[in-house]
């Protein structure tokens, strides 16, 4: 009986889309998956429960429908105190919810917390991945983009360690949340074309954090601090960047280079209460100088998830 | 006859046991021979810029984990000589080490060729032992390894610190991450809890590649293999000497100990042993490799011609996480015009495999990029006298333009 039920979702419930192998829970109506790799284009509705690593084959499209709730089990196989279920794309993600019905990737434990699995990872894609009205919470970084190109737009990264983590990569940014992570954004790399734009960044312990790849550091160079090293790479504007436990701004170590980062709203019109928010190279001089003026008045009301 | 052939018990042998005898003692000689012929006599002398160090200790290890537990170490004898040791060795593969004292002071110095191929009947092996301090923990600042590297007490500003997995076998090459030395003479690596072995090397020619030269600088702090805890930063002084120039690594003040010696005894002096490069010593003891053969095509099915195939050793580190491909490997192929590849490696080892157009950086945009995705882990195991066929990859180009 129980087979024949498992037979009767396969074939008539599960989309028909869904092609690849699947453990069916009958009872909760969840689709449940281990480590295996998508070969064929796919897409995923109603309650999918991941343990372990699924990965988005090369040519491979993974949709994902409005309303979807991905919950991932916390497995820890190399005992590094981080959950090891994932997302890996090296196709292309398109995970576009709506404001009525998001996406939300989100821990499977009863008791979820920062870690509990690791990231939506896109690693080496061919495509252009959108992802928009997704939900990312208790991850170690809900979304990681690495030499990628990405459109991740209204989308909420709450209760991570990292929000959103990039390095090489041709990434849009805009109308985010980032809220109650440890960070809200970490990247590496000043390349780009990166534009991240009209986000709401609060509450995090630090709000963005720019920190040199660890990648073969040799090559390093010294800085030419006559222009700032983003520019024309690296747009950081219009964005509300306000209310950060620690530091709304961290240039971590060796990060050398002047980083402009104007037309912000930091949460005060004082400029020395927002140099206070910043470390930059006014607290360490090894660093580089995070350019913040002219800076917004307001906050902006086009930043943060719309509509509103 | 004048002299009976006794044995110890007064007993007198026929000719017949005799004869059984001799026969016995010449197959126990055949036996023996090789054996007798593969040991090896390792002699050396431990120097401080001070001079000959005291009290030393040389070890020797069949492999690193041997060396870093002190588990199953050879030690060598010292001899009449200060500072001098003296090892006989079956040929073989060892990790070589040194301690000792110096004017009250602790002195280490980890060979910097290591693993040193032991193969001659004789080998001279100096080491320039250098003062070593304790490491010091910081614990909720931050999570890494930082510090500063020392020539002579003094900190060198320039180079490249390197970390790799305790479980590397050579620690060459740039490791899991490398980092310059700055201004300061500081450096610092963010890195997960575990255990590291950490090296710094400077060139002269401001090269970051490639073997050391005469006067570059090794450097290695004694505390190695070192733990990261869990939000703690570790600080370490590295300690550097000179590759195989002993006038700069001894102090004005100290007497050259070469001097007679060189003269008197050829074998004795202290020129640089020859590097033998570890993968040589293995292929030649070797079984039959383990090889792997495929084709790299497009989506569209279309063979790609002159693309990297690389394996990346996968059995230090389980699963695939994004650093994999930061490792270094020698393990690398093109694929041929009709993009296939064909590709020998070590036995009974497991490898991540991906085909890439471009080597030594990170991927570019539009650059053809693939992994093996015959599992999610991305990986293969080679085992020892088998061909495995059809290991097909696919790549496309990556990064398209954003809009």
């Amino acid at each position: 009986m129980r087979q024949l039920l498992r037979h009767i979702l396969c074939f008539f419930i599960i989309p028909a889309a869904f092609t690849v192998a699947a453990v069916v829970n009958a009872v909760a109506g969840q689709i449940f998956l281990q480590d295996q790799v998508l070969s064929h284009d796919t897409t995923w509705s109603g309650e999918v429960v991941i343990s372990g690593v699924i990965v988005v084959g090369r040519g491979v499209t993974l949709t994902i429908k409005p309303g979807t709730t991905i919950r991932f089990k916390r497995i820890d196989r190399n005992q590094d105190g981080i959950g090891d279920s994932e997302i890996r794309v090296l196709g292309r993600l398109l995970a576009q919810g709506t404001a009525e019905k998001k996406i939300r990737f989100v821990s499977a434990e009863e008791n979820p917390a920062p870690k509990d699995w690791s990231f939506v990872l896109i690693f080496t894609s061919g495509r252009i991945n959108l992802v928009s009205f997704c939900e990312f919470s208790h991850a170690f970084s809900g979304l990681q983009v690495h030499f990628s190109t990405a459109k991740v737009t209204n989308n909420t990264f709450t209760d991570n360690n990292e929000g959103l983590r990039f390095g090489r990569c041709h990434l849009l940014i805009e109308n985010n949340l980032f809220r109650d992570n440890k960070i809200g954004i970490r990247f590496t790399r000043m390349e780009g074309p990166v534009f991240i734009r009209h986000n709401e960044v609060t509450r995090n312990q630090v709000g963005i954090f720019l920190v040199p790849s660890g990648q073969n550091i040799q090559d390093f160079f010294n800085p030419d601090r006559r222009t700032p090293w983003n520019t024309g790479h690296l747009t950081i504007s219009g964005n509300n960047i306000h209310a950060n436990s620690h530091y709304n701004l961290d240039l971590g170590a060796k990060q050398l280079w002047d980083l402009e980062i104007s037309d912000n709203w930091w949460g005060t019109t004082d400029s020395g209460r927002i140099e206070e928010s910043i470390f930059d190279r006014h607290r360490d001089p090894l660093l580089g100088r995070a350019i913040f003026t002219p800076f917004a008045k307001n906050p902006f009301a086009t930043a943060g998830i719309l509509p509103k | 006859m004048g002299h009976d052939n006794k044995s110890r018990s007064g007993r007198r042998f026929p000719a017949s046991a005799k004869m059984a005898f001799a026969i016995a003692w010449l197959c126990c000689l055949i036996i023996l021979a090789p054996i007798t012929a593969r040991a090896a006599i390792v002699e050396g002398i431990v120097l401080t810029p001070s001079g000959p160090a005291d009290k030393i200790t040389v070890s020797a290890a069949a492999d690193y984990a041997s060396l870093a537990s002190g588990i199953g170490l050879i030690l060598a004898k010292p001899t009449q000589k200060a500072g001098q040791f003296r090892f006989e060795l079956p040929q073989g593969i060892y990790f070589f080490t040194a301690r000792g004292e110096k004017n009250g002071k602790t002195v280490f110095a980890y060979h910097g060729v290591n693993p040193v191929a032991v193969t001659n009947n004789y080998l001279w092996l100096p080491f320039f032992a250098v003062e070593q301090k304790p490491l010091v923990l910081w614990p909720g600042q931050g999570q890494g390894i930082g510090g500063r590297v020392t020539y002579k007490g003094k900190n060198i500003t320039s180079g490249v610190v390197s970390i790799y997995p305790a479980a590397d076998k050579h620690f060459r090459g740039m490791g899991l991450l490398s980092n310059t030395i700055d201004e300061e003479g500081q450096f610092w690596f963010d890195l997960n809890a575990g255990t590291y072995v950490i090296i710094a090397r400077q060139r002269k020619n401001d090269s970051t590649m490639g073997p050391l030269q005469q006067g570059d600088l090794f450097c290695y702090p004694a505390q190695n293999p070192i733990t990261v805890p869990r939000d703690n930063a570790v600080e370490v002084e590295i300690p550097c000497y000179p590759k195989n120039a002993i006038s700069d690594f001894l102090n004005t003040d100290t007497i050259d100990p070469r001097g007679r010696r060189e003269k008197e005894r050829e074998n004795a002096s202290l020129r640089e042993i020859p590097m033998m490069d570890p993968g040589i010593i293995r292929a030649r003891t070797q079984k039959l490799p383990a090889e792997i053969s495929g084709t790299v095509s497009d989506m569209k099915g279309k063979p790609l011609p002159g693309l990297y195939v690389i394996a990346y050793p996968a059995d230090i580190f389980p699963y695939f996480q994004m650093y994999v491909v930061r490792l270094i490997t020698k393990h690398i192929v093109r694929t041929d015009k009709d993009g296939h590849y064909k590709l020998d490696l070590p036995g009974d080892s497991s490898y991540y495999l991906i085909t890439r157009e471009r080597l030594g950086e990170a991927p570019v945009a539009r650059e053809y990029y693939g992994l093996y995705e015959g599992n999610a882990n991305h990986r293969i195991t080679a085992n020892w006298g088998k061909h495995q066929a059809d290991i097909d990859i696919h790549a496309a180009r990556i990064m398209p333009d954003l809009n």
